[in-house]
């Protein structure tokens, strides 16, 4: 099914509102919608809930041979589904802008920035490494899907535990069971937070709103996703750095 | 346009509760409603009968006893000398002796007769093509206005949106909306004027708030004075004088979604205020 446009009307109506200082679900304007993490039974599973956009993530982790390039590093490999129950106009199968878009920001937040610690996921180097596969599925699209991946993908990695590996000396590597030994959590240098602004342009004046909906996302001139990294110093203070990148990015569906 | 009656007395078909579809008999020793399962009239001559799953038995019947007829609406299906729900929801009665089942729904199915709000969505020949939230698009035609001729024809901009009555409606054509009644008069019909605000609630929430006997509208007009227009496939239009007042009038009816009528009409001034508080605050940049 193709999305459905939005009228005249909802636009207008939108920024008129905003002009008056106004949201749809009276917030303001820095002002982000309620956020709960619910985690799974098993490590590595959970449920992000932003207002009514809901996310689930979920890691699992394999051992398997590492690149040739870099013998002792492990491997993570992001995957974003959106299925049709998140929104009417989803298609699963289907590559969509929206998937590579989120596929992209994620991919920019863990896997560049190097904020969890490849190195620690190696068995035996050259031989055997793990592979975390995060599988992040979009249950509800009620705007703002970037942050809510963003939280879900983070909050299951610090979650997920690894089964505990003993290496023989004759080269044998033994994978215990999680009754059998205490898995190990992973270990995440840096945590990447992901803030997502939209800007309304009107009468040469220039709003930013924090967290928008999905109508405000629609109706919006642009995007600003912003990843601060908090640093966690030893003392236990929270110090943050600005990140890579800040990309200006227009909308995929622009008020035509 | 008449609806035959099928001849064939196993064939239902599922439609709006206030069409009567089939003639059953019904035998009223077989009903395992008791008096102690029904709840409070929610509006007077409804019903509230019990709440059904998918596949339960609602009602036993013979057809070959001369007793009572009844009639059964959306959500019921007669198989086999029995008839199940086939929706999850409140199985509802009226005074006309009509079962259906009120069930908890977003999309909305074309009726014939329903008034619905629609987007211009492109000009196709005489016609344009219309969204109104259904599988199909619909079509209006040039001449389906009031005093349009084909000299004088209804110029409609692309996002436009239009109030009309949906003509033709059925699982084998595509919608057809009129904005004029049998007379040629617009009734209140056509585009909607600029400004004002839309927003789309479930398909229970519009029927609630048009049903004469609520008062949910009189009690929001008490603090505001607004227009508003409902259609029937879940879109409310609202029209104020502020921005922030159709705002507050939009989360006000938004509750309702969540709240018994009961519950939102003690509500509703409070939710009304809050925003207006909010009103008086400058934009910030």
């Amino acid at each position: 099914m193709k999305e459905v446009p939005l009228s005249t009307c909802e636009k207008t109506s939108i920024v008129s509102a905003i002009r008056a200082g106004q949201r749809y679900d009276n917030r303001e304007f820095l002002e982000v919608r309620d956020i709960s993490l619910n985690f799974g039974k098993d490590y590595g599973s959970c449920t992000v809930t932003l207002g009514q956009t809901r996310v689930l993530a979920q890691v699992t982790g394999e051992v398997v041979e590492p690149r040739p390039s870099r013998p002792n590093e492990g491997k993570i490999s992001i995957s974003v589904h959106l299925s049709p129950m998140a929104a009417p106009h989803f298609e699963s199968g289907r590559s969509n802008d929206l998937v590579d878009e989120l596929q992209q920001i994620l991919e920019r937040n863990i896997k560049e920035s190097r904020c969890l610690d490849l190195e620690s996921l190696c068995v035996l180097a050259e031989e055997s490494v793990w592979q975390l596969r995060v599988d992040v599925t979009v249950l509800n699209h009620a705007g703002n899907l970037g942050d809510a991946c963003n939280l879900a993908s983070v909050a299951a990695l610090r979650h997920f535990h690894r089964p505990d590996v003993t290496v023989e000396e004759d080269g044998r590597v033994t994978i215990h069971t999680l009754e059998e030994r205490e898995p190990i959590p992973t270990f995440m240098k840096k945590v990447p937070v992901c803030l997502t602004y939209a800007f309304f342009v009107v009468d040469d004046k220039c709003y930013m709103l924090m967290d928008p909906s999905e109508k405000e996302e629609r109706v919006s001139n642009y995007f600003y996703e912003l990843v601060k990294l908090w640093i966690k110093v030893k003392f236990g203070f929270m110090r943050f750095g600005w990140l890579l990148r800040q990309t200006l990015v227009p909308p995929t569906c622009l008020p035509s | 346009m008449t609806m035959k009656l099928p001849s064939n007395p196993h064939y239902v078909d599922l439609n709006h509760p206030q069409q009567q579809q089939h003639v059953l008999r019904y035998n009223p020793r077989a009903l395992e409603i008791n008096s102690e399962t029904k709840m409070s009239q929610e509006v007077a001559g409804v019903e509230v009968l019990k709440v059904v799953l998918p596949g339960d038995e609602v009602l036993q019947y013979n057809p070959d006893r001369n007793k009572e007829r009844i009639f059964i609406g959306p959500g019921l299906r007669w198989e086999d000398n029995v008839i199940r729900a086939t929706r999850p929801g409140l199985l509802k009665k009226t005074l006309k002796r009509l079962y259906y089942v009120d069930s908890h729904q977003k999309r909305y199915i074309p009726q014939k007769r329903e008034f619905v709000i629609g987007t211009v969505l492109k000009k196709k020949g005489d016609n344009y093509i219309i969204d109104i939230g259904a599988s199909e698009q619909a079509t209006i035609s040039y001449l389906s206005f009031e005093n349009a001729s084909k000299k004088t024809k209804k110029e409609m901009k692309v996002g436009d949106l239009i109030f009309g009555q949906l003509l033709v409606a059925n699982k084998d054509m595509e919608p057809e909306l009129v904005c004029i009644d049998t007379y040629d008069r617009a009734v209140g019909m056509g585009p909607l004027p600029e400004g004002g605000l839309l927003f789309n609630v479930s398909l229970h929430v519009a029927r609630l708030i048009v049903n004469p006997k609520n008062s949910f509208l009189l009690t929001i007009s008490k603090m505001f004075k607004y227009t508003i227009v409902v259609g029937f496939n879940g879109r409310i239009w609202v029209k104020a004088k502020k921005q922030g007042e159709m705002v507050a009038i939009m989360n006000c009816i938004l509750m309702l979604e969540v709240m018994t009528l009961e519950e939102a009409n003690e509500n509703a001034l409070r939710v009304l205020s809050s925003f207006s508080q909010h009103n008086s605050k400058e934009a910030t940049c």
